[in-house]
């Protein structure tokens, strides 16, 4: 008994080291980053060691100031704006018509849904100038409309595609039981199917957060006035061949951008803990 | 009748009355956009600030970081929606002449033309008979050394050396200890070695306005070749470490061993290099192939303010170009924020107040004594850059000088083709 | 029977109206935003289109000067195609792996979950340019452990043969998207299944094969499908390590079609090369899908698309 355990115990303090090590050289870059920022310009670039010589904030405080009087503050609160709002609409909207195109049959639906993953075959970069100028015949120019109504109305196929193929993975039969229960689609969704999602509606909030948190040629092309900018045009504003850049600081604030999704994705990750072990189906 | 038609006629006077005062009062807000680093857009907005003061005029700033400042710009000026006023590159200029998307500063009455230079107006600022930016700054090419590393390898900086000389030199610090360069170049600038070895050797540049290759086939591979000597004697640091570097070679490691001879770069860029290294810096002029028709160094306009058609309010932008450009207090406010004035009052200003580091007053002075031609328009094309920049890596990373024949055929080749299609 | 004809078919045509119902805010929202867009970049495709100034037809020039007079396309297409098919199959057996291993309750695995996470969402940061610099280049990091360890050292970035691997590893770096649905996916295996296949004698590996990966086949298929679509567009990590060098071995398409759309401002043959690649990915894509039929199982049932 008491050696089985020990086996046990020695198996985990493998794993542990085996992944610790792993992570480290993994997230070197990463590291680098995150004690960059309490360097120097000269130590950051000519010294090998990974930890500095000294520790302070200063890089933080004088980072945090920003550009041309617009904070850091300012930044990132635009970004939870625009981050949350596109979120929240491109999770509701790939939920419904996922959920369309996996339960349902209907005229030329394969046509539809073949055009729906054929609109993500096209580079952005040649479908900006043309959406600039639908977006500025909208008057939306400069808000954030450009990003969270686009959202709310698909425009991001990846998510619906994703939902789909979970959608599927689900066994007909519990719509089916629901169905003679007496209830309609819109409830089979949420009352049924959502519930077995979670770790799908996580993994799109955590998705979509990021990839709109650090889009840069997007918000860089549709807004134009410099306050309403979000932090991955923020970082930049300052950056120009020509001058002298503060590294450190750049580092200090970058480190802080990643905060706020590497937490989200922490805290989310109970829906992913919280394992679904039984369809609920008998035999 | 008569009572009432009078009644409505007074109305309509006063209201339009109103209307007028109203309308000539109203603030003016111009859209101002410009790149730069912090420091530059500390003393921008500063300068902002002090028009509001004079003029009451609101400047709405826009500053922005280099990056996608062009393709944002375009956008705008495709849809018609850019700032009244927009900071400009000079390779931009024939471009934007020819799309005919900027107003045409020439003459205009709002401008103090007599604080220009009409020749470098002419010359660098003008194309096809228009002018659209007026310059902020002037920039010149020197080469910027580390002033230990030259002294104890016994290189006088007040000579002109040649190529020749200067390989020479290279191979023997290189042989002595492999981890020394006398020099790096960095390929992404550009001021590409070989286009101004053909300058300086026959006094002409690679291409011309007249859309054609006017240096001669024999020309282009005396460069390459020499370009190639450049990095099989070992005089230069090997492309491989520089390209990650491109443009930042300041915070490359070996810059800051201490291992490295000297940069090409420009002027402007002189109180970076000496804030990022910890050994003295100064700059010396250019090297030269022997026997050169040229030995002047790259001049040109830092940046030049433009403003487009579509600007609602171009009386008021125009007035406020010649005002941060011209102006004696404006000037101080900026300092050197954009390179060293072009505008006689403003360089004389700063120069009184002291404004200038000894190093950049050298450099500056130097450069502008010692400038080349001025370069043709069509040398700013972002695509003749990279044709001519494919060339340098295929000669510089290989270093094979029996594929030189071959290089300088292609690089003709595509030169023409794409000079043919600016023609249009 | 008869009755249940009728059943099956009433259902269905009831079906059917409300499918429309849910995609709806997909057909408004492609009808609005996208449709408009994608039909003008391919007619962008047929003409000079360069944002400003006059546009002119040209008919199929651009397409024609793709394939013989850019020096670029085929350097691209094969940097494009080796990176595609050396990243893809690498990062998501990694994203796979580490689902496995990171799939238990390990006290602490959130905080190592977050951490393989992590690098996927640092994006196109400077931050990112400057530490895979700092790590790849002649003098760097990574150099200084190999020559340490007694191993051979290269230029990493600096070099033809060597740098495309370094933009393949930067790719690969970042398999946490990947590994995250992974996850998700693995948690809705129902637990009875690896049961009663325990209790039949099923080894680790037997289970593997034959209920985890047939269970989560749709997911992976997926991530197949979305990983290929996204690298064969793929060009920040070029754009920002390598620019592209050197000698054009990392000149991904995604940056030859970005240099030609917003450095040369060439829309109109920028375009051309989005519809030639759209039509390759296109093309890789349906090869796929048809292939889902046989190696896709869908509890949901039916395999039609």
């Amino acid at each position: 008994m008491k050696n089985k355990r020990k086996k046990k115990w020695i198996i985990n303090l493998l794993k542990y080291v085996g992944l610790i090590a792993f992570a480290y050289v993994f997230l070197f870059p990463i590291l680098w980053m995150v004690f960059g920022a309490f360097k120097d310009n000269i130590e950051l670039f000519s010294s090998m060691s990974l930890l500095p010589k000294s520790f302070n904030l200063d890089s933080y405080v004088t980072g945090w100031k920003g550009t041309a009087n617009i904070s850091f503050g300012t930044f990132f609160k635009n970004s939870f704006i625009l981050v949350g709002l596109t979120t929240i609409f491109t999770l509701i909207s790939s939920i419904l018509i996922g959920y369309g195109f996996a339960r349902f049959d209907f005229p030329i639906k394969k046509i539809l849904f073949v055009t729906m993953i054929g609109t993500m075959m096209l580079p952005n970069a040649i479908l900006v100038v043309p959406r600039y100028i639908l977006f500025n015949a909208l008057g939306w120019i400069d808000t954030y409309k450009v990003f969270y109504i686009p959202a709310l109305f698909g425009c991001y196929p990846f998510f619906t595609f994703m939902f789909v193929q979970f959608f599927r993975s689900i066994p007909k039969e519990l719509d089916e039981a629901a169905k003679i229960d007496g209830c309609n689609s819109f409830r089979i969704l949420t009352h049924i199917l959502l519930p077995l999602l979670k770790p799908v509606i996580v993994s799109c909030i955590v998705f979509q957060a990021s990839w709109t948190w650090e889009d840069f040629f997007n918000p860089l092309i549709y807004i134009s006035s410099t306050r309403n900018y979000p932090v991955s045009l923020g970082l930049r504003m300052n950056l120009d061949t020509a001058a002298a850049i503060n590294y450190p600081a750049l580092l200090a604030m970058a480190t802080l951008s990643i905060l706020p999704i590497a937490l989200l994705f922490f805290f989310a990750q109970r829906a992913f803990v919280e394992g679904i072990s039984s369809t609920g189906l008998k035999g | 009748m008569k009572k009432i038609s009078i009644l409505m006629l007074a109305v309509i006077f006063v209201v339009s009355l109103t209307v007028t005062v109203f309308a000539a009062e109203s603030p003016v807000t111009l859209r101002f956009r410009w790149w730069g680093g912090d420091e530059r857009h500390k003393a921008t907005l500063a300068a902002l600030d002090l028009y509001k003061e004079k003029t009451g005029v609101t400047v709405e700033a826009e500053p922005v970081g280099w990056d996608g400042y062009e393709s944002k710009m375009m956008t705008e000026l495709g849809a018609g929606t850019a700032p009244d006023i927009l900071q400009l590159d000079q390779p931009w200029l024939l471009n934007l002449i020819q799309k005919d998307v900027f107003l045409d500063l020439t003459d205009n009455p709002e401008i103090d033309f007599s604080q220009f230079d009409q020749e470098f107006l002419k010359l660098q600022c003008v194309r096809e008979g228009k002018l659209i930016g007026l310059p902020t700054g002037g920039n010149s090419f020197r080469f910027v050394v580390n002033k230990n590393f030259m002294e104890e390898n016994g290189i006088d900086l007040s000579k002109n050396y040649t190529w020749d000389e200067w390989f020479e030199l290279g191979k023997k610090i290189h042989d002595a200890n492999p981890d020394n360069y006398l020099m790096a170049w960095d390929p992404g600038e550009p001021w590409k070695f070989f286009d101004d070895y053909i300058r300086d050797k026959t006094g002409d540049y690679i291409i011309g306005d007249d859309y054609t290759v006017h240096a001669s086939k024999k020309d282009i591979v005396e460069a390459l070749t020499y370009l190639a000597m450049m990095y099989e004697t070992g005089t230069s640091l090997p492309v491989g470490e520089v390209m990650p570097f491109t443009c930042v070679m300041d915070t490359n490691p070996k810059w800051l061993a201490g291992e490295i001879g000297g940069m090409p770069d420009s002027a402007s860029k002189i109180d970076i290099w000496v804030a990022a290294s910890t050994f003295p810096i100064w700059t010396m002029n250019m090297m030269v192939p022997t026997d050169a028709k040229n030995t002047g160094a790259f001049y040109r306009p830092s940046q030049l303010y433009g403003v487009p058609n579509s600007s609602a309010n171009q009386e008021e932008a125009i007035k406020f170009i010649n005002w941060i450009l011209t102006d004696k207090e404006a000037s101080l406010v900026q300092g050197t924020a954009r390179g060293v004035p072009i505008a006689e009052s403003a360089f004389e200003a700063l120069k009184k107040a002291g404004e200038l580091s000894d190093i950049t007053v050298d450099a500056m002075e130097r450069g502008i004594a010692n400038q080349a031609p001025a370069a043709p328009a069509v040398t700013g094309d972002a695509e003749i850059g990279q044709i001519l920049f494919d060339a340098f890596e295929n000669v510089a990373i290989n270093h094979d000088v029996t594929t030189i024949d071959s290089i300088a055929d292609e690089l003709i080749r595509r030169i023409q083709t794409r000079l043919d299609e600016m023609k249009g | 029977m008869l009755f249940n004809r009728i059943n099956l078919r009433k259902r269905g045509r009831r079906n059917q109206w409300v499918g429309y119902l849910y995609i709806l805010p997909w057909l408004i929202g492609f009808l609005i935003f996208q449709a408009g867009p994608l039909f003008a970049s391919l007619y962008f495709s047929f003409t000079d289109y360069s944002i400003i100034g006059d546009t002119n037809f040209v008919g199929l020039k651009n397409y024609l000067t793709a394939f013989t007079s850019d020096v670029n396309f085929m350097k691209s297409l094969r940097a494009t195609l080796l990176y595609v098919f050396g990243a893809v199959p690498l990062k998501l057996s990694l994203a796979f792996i580490m689902a496995l291993i990171l799939n238990s309750k390990l006290k602490g695995i959130r905080i190592f979950r977050t951490a393989y996470y992590l690098p996927s969402i640092m994006g196109a940061s400077v931050a990112v340019a400057i530490l895979w610099r700092f790590m790849f280049m002649k003098s760097g990091y990574i150099n200084t452990i190999l020559g340490f360890l007694g191993f051979r050292t290269f230029d990493w970035i600096g070099s033809p043969s060597t740098a495309l691997f370094v933009i393949i590893l930067i790719s690969v770096w970042q398999f946490g998207f990947a590994m995250v649905l992974y996850l998700a996916a693995l948690k809705d295996v129902p637990t009875e299944l690896y049961e009663s296949a325990s209790i039949d004698g099923a080894g680790p590996f037997r289970r593997l094969f034959s209920i985890t990966l047939p269970s989560i086949s749709p997911v992976i298929f997926f991530t197949i499908v979305m990983q290929l679509i996204a690298h064969f567009q793929d060009f920040t990590a070029p754009m920002i390590v390598t620019r592209g060098g050197p000698l054009k071995t990392t000149y991904l398409y995604g940056l030859l079609i970005y240099d030609n759309a917003f450095k040369f401002f060439k829309m109109g043959y920028a375009s051309a090369l989005s519809w030639i690649l759209f039509i390759i990915i296109a093309t890789i894509t349906g090869i796929i899908f048809k292939f889902s039929n046989v190696l896709v199982y869908y509890r949901g049932g039916s395999n039609e698309e």
